[in-house]
């Protein structure tokens, strides 16, 4: 369903993505892993075409990605959310501009708890419910591709909770592939099929979702980065 | 049809919303000196302001209220080209000083010279639009030496459109000044304007000192005008145009005159400047 080859992208001399070659299957879930700046957006945003690679290639469903857009659903690093523009009046507008049912609205707004905040503008909204916001309006249209940077940051845990189930049925149920980054080790760690690692732009390593649980975790900081062992030296006690 | 009938439809609504008040609708130092000459009767440097201001609006980085619009979700929606040439070339038309602009020009019955001028720049800007322009970041210098604002206002400032334009009008200006071809009447407008365009992002920079910074700013002028009476008239310039935006704290943008919101920010300000000037006999051409 996705295909990269040799995806590349540079800003000058920097090399944010490093000729990545991955595939993901229809109804699979795949979790991009990495330390920041490590190129995780830059996927997303290359597959999503919001971006063009500086060599390489990827295809959504067979095709350019700027040719897919009806095909996927994006939640984008910085959410793409009008400031002046209600939770609900940005999943109308969602549904206007694919032609999706507007019954679908009221279920998605109940489903992620967004009901309370339908009438909030989105510069009013805490960062969760913007999350979620963006969250539905990936999924409003029913995409076959789901394309999310970073879905359970700053998201309460009943949210993630409903988030999780949502997308483990999606793929699971009905065919749906998600591609998602995150640094939520212990929920990913459930919830994808494959695990891709990534560090300066290069993919090191890539996990299918057998491992024991808690293993992620020790395959990331042995494969990916050590955590440092340097302690900070305290400035005095804090009563000072 | 119908997208671009939703999109231009939601970005209306959303500009709407934020320029509920005076003080939301994006301004810039320009449009005060614009409607300041237009009170003073002069029609050929009024004209020349709208026609900078038109230029401004129009260009991509410009006070367009298709910027409310967040920039990946314009390109995530699975809109044709047509419709987003279709959205680029209406969404001016949502901010109300495009026709304040526009009745400025048909009023003042500008010459076709200068609407085929501003013609040529609204096509510059679709055409620049459509190409891919690598972008501008903040330049790597180093200077030793100055406090850590200061670098950072220096480093911004040397990103800003204003200091170019404020350079290219000022660069003839002073050959003219001193090659003794400068006519006298025309002193004062000249600096003023060069101060105009320069204050924009300079406000922006030291304002972001709070409001003693900027009201130490503000002061600068009076050291570098003119001695007399055109002291008075140019150290005004630099009061208009980005104190709202500093005040209201709205985002700002480099490679660009406008900051935001200054239309109501600055209304003592703009008295003065319009008090100032037009105290000064009209230009006539």
């Amino acid at each position: 369903m996705i295909s990269c080859r040799s995806l590349t992208m540079r800003y000058g001399e920097f090399c944010a993505l490093d000729c990545l070659d991955l595939d993901v299957r229809p109804g699979e879930i795949l979790a991009l892993l990495g330390p920041n700046g490590a190129g995780k957006s830059t996927a997303l945003n290359l597959l999503a075409g919001l971006q063009t690679p500086t060599s390489g290639s990827v295809t959504i469903a067979g095709v350019n990605p700027q040719d897919a857009k009806r095909t996927i659903g994006v939640m984008p690093e910085n959410l793409g959310l009008f400031a002046e523009l209600t939770v609900e009046e940005h999943l109308r507008l969602t549904a206007d501009i694919y032609g999706a049912p507007k019954t679908r609205i009221a279920q998605l707004l109940r489903v992620l708890q967004l009901e309370r905040g339908r009438d909030t503008f989105a510069s009013e909204c805490s960062h969760g419910m913007r999350k979620k916001t963006s969250f539905a309006m990936a999924l409003l249209h029913n995409p076959r591709v789901l394309l999310l940077d970073e879905p359970f940051e700053a998201v309460d845990p009943v949210s993630a909770r409903i988030m999780f189930d949502l997308l483990r049925d999606a793929a699971h149920q009905h065919q749906l592939t998600v591609f998602l980054t995150s640094h939520m080790l212990s929920i990913v760690e459930r919830l994808a099929d494959r695990f891709a690692l990534l560090r300066a732009g290069k993919l090191i390593h890539t996990a299918t979702a057998d491992l024991p649980e808690g293993e992620l975790e020790a395959l990331y900081f042995s494969a990916v980065e050590t955590p440092v062992s340097e302690r900070l030296d305290w400035l005095g006690s804090a009563q000072s | 049809m119908a997208r671009f009938r939703t999109v231009l439809a939601a970005v209306a609504r959303a500009a709407n919303r934020g320029s509920k008040s005076l003080w939301q609708v994006s301004g810039n130092n320009m449009l005060y000196a614009a409607i300041t000459l237009m009170f003073m009767s002069d029609a050929i440097a009024m004209g020349f302001l709208l026609v900078l201001n038109a230029i401004v609006l129009f260009l991509p980085s410009s006070s367009n209220p298709l910027t409310v619009a967040p920039r990946e979700r314009l390109k995530l929606w699975p809109l044709t080209a047509w419709e987003r040439y279709a959205l680029r070339l209406v969404s001016p038309l949502l901010n109300p000083l495009t026709w304040l602009m526009l009745a400025g020009m048909v009023w003042k019955r500008i010459t076709w010279g200068l609407w085929a001028f501003v013609a040529s720049f609204f096509l510059a800007g679709f055409i620049g639009s459509s190409l891919r322009i690598p972008r501008l970041g903040l330049p790597r210098i180093r200077l030793s030496g100055l406090a850590q604002i200061v670098h950072k206002d220096v480093r911004q400032f040397l990103t800003a459109l204003d200091l170019y334009c404020a350079l290219l009008l000022a660069g003839p200006a002073l050959n003219f000044r001193l090659t003794g071809q400068l006519p006298a009447s025309a002193r004062v407008p000249l600096t003023g304007l060069v101060l105009i365009i320069m204050s924009t992002m300079a406000l922006t920079l030291f304002g972001l000192d709070g409001e003693s910074g900027m009201m130490r700013y503000r002061m600068w002028p009076l050291a570098m005008a003119n001695p007399g009476r055109e002291r008075c008239r140019v150290s005004t310039a630099p009061d208009t145009g980005d104190a709202a935006v500093i005040a209201d704290g709205r985002p700002r943008r480099r490679i660009d005159f406008t900051g935001g919101g200054a239309m109501g920010g600055s209304e003592a300000s703009d008295a003065a400047i319009a008090l100032a000037l037009s105290c000064q006999p009209p230009i006539r051409a």
